[in-house]
Parts: C-alpha cells; structure tokens; sequence
C-alpha cells in the first residue's frame, strides 16, 4: 500500500501525544478495552458537556487528519478526501449528533467516514442499484462484523486495483487524481501529449470501475444469501 | 477464552497482509462491541503511524471553527435529531429507530390483516360446501363459491352479523335476550332474523331470500332510499340489479332454483370423491360398485342444472350405468355386451 505513497510517521498532531500517554496508563490499570476506550475520551465528553463547540474542535484536531489518511484510501484523492471528512465534522456540528454518540467518537467518526467514502465511491462509478441495496443492508446490520470487513475488502480492492495498474498508467493516475493536478499539467511535467495522459487516466479509470463493480456485484451476491 | 488476536494481527489486517483464516478470526472477534472499539483505535494508531500523505490541519480547522462560529446550534434539538448521519445509526439512536420500526411493521400488519384478526372466513370452492357451526348454535351451509365472514371474538355477545358473499342456507337459533341475527350482503341489503330457517343468495347481480320458517326482515337500499320488507315463510323475494324487490311465494322448485344452472368444476378428482361431494351437497347415498371404477379420474366443467342431469353427464362420460332410486344412486360399470 505504502509504495505508491512517500510514507511520512511524522503527521502526528501534537494534540494527540497526551491522550496516547493517558491510553497507556488507563490500559496498564484496566486491562478492559472498553473501559480504556470509554475513559481516553473522557476530556472530550466532558469539553462536551460544557462547550459543544469546543468538543468539536478538539475531535477535529485530534481525528482530521487520520480520517483524511483513512478516507484517501478509498477515494484515491486528497481533495476528495478533506471535502468528505470536513463534511462529517459539519453533519456532527450541524445535527448536533454528538450528543447521541454512546460509543466512542473515534469508533463514530471512523464509521462516518469509512461509510461516506464507500458512497462516494460507489456513486462515483455509477454503480448505484447494486451499492444503494448495500448501504441499505448495511444500516440494518450495522452492530455485525461485515459491514467493518466490507470497508476493509473495498479498500485493499481499491488499493489493488491501483497497485496493478501499469506503471506510466500508475503514474498518471495518482498525479492526476490523488494529487489533483489537471492534464496539461501532468502532460507538461512527464514530457508526454495531453492526449497521451488523458487516454492514460481513462484507462486506469475503466479498471477501477470495472473492478470495482465486479467487486460490489460480487458482494452484493454474497448479501443476497446472507 | 483467550483470543489470538492482537494490535500485530489487526495491522497486518490493515495492510493487507492477513490470510482468509486470519480474516475470519477478525470477523468473529468483530462481533464483540468492544472490540468494535479497539479496532478502530487500533485503527487510529495505524493511521497515524502510515499515513499515505499529510493532510493539512490547521486551515481546515480554522474554516471549520468559522463555521461553527458562523451558524450556531439550533436551539431546538428535534430540528437537529433529522438524522443525517451517514453512517449506520448506533447506539441509543440505533434502539429508537429499531423500537419505531418494530411498532411501525406490527401496527402496518395489524392494520393490513385487521379482517383476518377480527373476522374469519370460511370460503368454498366451486361444486363444494361446507357446514358452519357458529358459536350461537346456529347452523349455516355454505353452498359453492360463497365466502361467510364471521367475527372472531364479539360473535353473539352483544350482536350477531355476519357478512355472506355468494349463497347459504341459515338455520338460526332464537336467542333468549332475543339477539338479532343479521346477515349482511356487499348489495346493501341486510337480512335481520329473529330465529329461522332461511336461504339467502347475494351474488353479483341478483340477491334472493327464501325464508322457510319464522320471520326475517330485509333492509336494503333502494336508490340510496332504506326499505324494509317483512318476510313470511315460504316467501321468495328477489332484488334486481338497483335493489328493486319482488315478493312471490315460492315453490318448492323455486327453493331447488338456487342450485339452477350450477356449474361443476372437477379438477382431477376420482369418481368416489365426486361421489362423497355430492352427498354431501344433495343428501344422496351414492354406491359405486366394482374396485376400479371408485379410481377413474374425472377433469373438466360440466354445467347441469340439477342433480338428474350431472348423474346423467357422469354416465356419458364414463359410460358407465348410472341409477338412482330417490335417494340412492348406484354406480356401476356397463355389462359387457
């Protein structure tokens, strides 16, 4: 997975270095993942409780950019990426539905986002009869273990498909998509025509959708039987 | 039980690099609530610790604070609980939503089969009938293609209606607190008895009473108009199409007339099936003689507009010697010639 990408560990925000020491020492006395859990969110409940607002700010320091990691896995574009995870924290603000989060905000925000970016990809290919009977059968089986599993499969299928790409294809494609730069430009830089990279950016697209849809159909199948 | 699942495990499973037998250990460890948890902290930490770039935070979190900033909450928290979260709603949410479908599902059965609640239907088939015993020792025989709708719980406490499609005949017990008996039709027209035997056919385009004791009343409407007919026995009232009613005193042949042109359907039944069908439906005593003849096979609609003419339809068509004697019909197969 991490070939195709410049592998920085150093994307830590300093929010989090606190909490991760208060994990650790509550995990050390409990030996309950739950309570640990629970409890390494307790200052946000709290802030919460007082101040919505600043609740929300610090989930937003503390979880944005990994859901943005998490979400690019999927999505294969920064821009996409940001636009869907700062769209999660506008919903949260907006329906007020931190008030409503049992669990934890981490287990809340990764579930949104993971669930976003499987819409997203499956509008995005078009693919919507067999993906809108997914997301239905997955909000009424939402405490089972597949729909965690279905994320998972998508983006390592995601991830595969790309992995298989050609690589001038490869190339193209994370320029153009991940990176969110225009035609002419990749053109400019690769010293190839624009038709040449825009041909190269059908093409890796036609794999994706294809595997992709065999993939949904595939799964939607299995949900059939389940 | 000790699980061997671990951070290593679910790391490996982040990156792809687990077997299909590891897989299926993640799943079932999956299904415990907490270790829902832990996996997405554990998920939070592989994030942090691969990231595939580094997104920006500082400006979006500045937009995002504007935002906030900008429009404030909704003072009223049912505007806000329009629940747009994308995801699979969990938790309390998750209760509410089962606990409102649940009383939705059970509340739209309930309404869709509230007739199959509240009343029971007994139906016939073409060419069959059947006996009611209804719970105020009144009888009812159901003739073919006539449906009878009863109530299934208040039946003879405080009223006694029952709706008929088709035809039967009634024989109603007198109650001693004098609890009318109403027979309702599809027609706009009620039969209301006092105790008696009766005969009512409410078919699609003409309805007929024959009333052969006691009194019954007919209410029904005639161009929207309410009437009321009295009826004495041995009365034969029809009503027409717009619920025009005419009284004659009816024959004995005019009580036959019911079963008039009666069509019989036998679809793959045996000769000693046809046989106890019609013993049952005219009080005959059939012997079919021999021991194949009770196994011949008839199929097919036969019209006949009494008994006389279906045992003679029967005798042509197998070709067998049909007899009857008043009450007795015998069946047997034609003496080799």
């Amino acid at each position: 997975m991490q070939a195709a990408f410049p592998v920085t560990p150093s994307g830590i925000p300093p929010a989090y270095t606190p909490l991760t020491g208060q994990v650790s020492t509550l995990g050390a006395v409990h030996h309950e993942p739950s309570t640990t859990v629970i409890d390494s969110e307790l200052f946000i409940r709290k802030t919460f409780d007082e101040d919505p607002k600043k609740g929300c700010e610090l989930l937003f320091r503390l979880y944005y950019r990994p859901l943005c990691t998490l979400a690019v896995r999927f999505v294969y574009a920064k821009d996409v990426a940001e636009d869907l995870v700062a769209d999660v924290f506008y919903t949260l603000w907006n329906t007020r539905a931190y008030e409503s989060i049992t669990q934890s905000y981490r287990a809340y925000l990764f579930r949104c986002v993971q669930n976003r970016a499987y819409k997203y990809l499956a509008s995005e290919l078009k693919n919507m009869d067999s993906l809108e009977a997914a997301s239905q059968q997955e909000t009424s089986a939402s405490d089972l273990p597949e729909p965690i599993m279905r994320y998972e499969e998508l983006c390592h299928k995601v991830e595969e498909l790309v992995a298989g790409l050609p690589p001038q294809c490869q190339k193209i494609f994370i320029l153009n998509r991940f990176e969110g730069r225009t035609a002419p430009d990749i053109a400019r830089e690769l010293q190839l025509s624009v038709r040449t990279v825009e041909v190269q950016i059908a093409r890796a697209l036609t794999v994706l959708r294809h595997g992709l849809r065999t993939h949904w159909l595939l799964a939607g199948l299995c949900l059939l039987f389940l | 039980m000790i699980s061997p699942i671990n951070r290593e495990m679910i790391f490996d499973f982040y990156a792809n690099k687990t077997t299909t037998l590891q897989k299926r250990l993640i799943e079932e460890w999956l299904r415990e609530e907490a270790n829902q948890e832990l996996y997405y902290q554990w998920k939070l930490e592989w994030e942090l610790q691969f990231p595939p770039y580094v997104p920006p935070l500082e400006e979006p979190l500045q937009q995002f604070i504007q935002y906030m900033e900008a429009s404030p909450l909704s003072l009223n928290p049912a505007e806000a609980v329009v629940n747009d979260l994308p995801e699979p709603a969990r938790g309390v949410n998750r209760w509410y939503w089962l606990v409102a479908c649940s009383v939705l599902v059970v509340g739209l059965t309930t309404w869709l089969m509230r007739n199959q609640i509240i009343y029971k239907t007994y139906q016939t088939s073409a060419g069959e009938q059947q006996a009611i015993y209804l719970a105020d020792g009144s009888t009812v025989t159901l003739h073919s293609r006539s449906s009878l709708r009863v109530p299934r719980w208040s039946f003879g406490r405080k009223s006694r209606e029952v709706t008929l499609e088709g035809e039967a005949n009634f024989s109603v017990t007198h109650t001693i607190d004098h609890l009318p008996f109403i027979v309702k039709t599809a027609r706009q027209l009620d039969v209301v008895v006092l105790g008696t035997e009766f005969t009512l056919s409410a078919r699609q385009n003409t309805a007929k009473v024959v009333l052969k004791k006691g009194k019954v009343q007919l209410r029904y409407l005639e161009n929207k108009v309410p009437k009321q007919v009295v009826m004495k026995p041995g009365d034969l009232v029809t009503l027409d199409q717009r619920n025009h009613a005419d009284v004659k005193t009816a024959s004995e042949a005019d009580a036959y007339d019911f079963q008039k042109s009666r069509r019989f359907v036998f679809d793959e039944m045996t000769l000693a099936d046809v046989a106890v069908l019609l013993q049952r439906s005219y009080d005959l005593e059939i012997t079919i003689k021999g021991t194949e003849l009770p196994r011949r096979v008839l199929m097919g609609s036969f019209k006949a507009n009494n008994i006389d003419e279906l045992l003679q339809t029967l005798s042509e068509l197998l070709d067998i010697n049909v007899v009857r004697e008043g009450r007795t019909v015998q069946m047997a197969e034609k003496e080799a010639n």
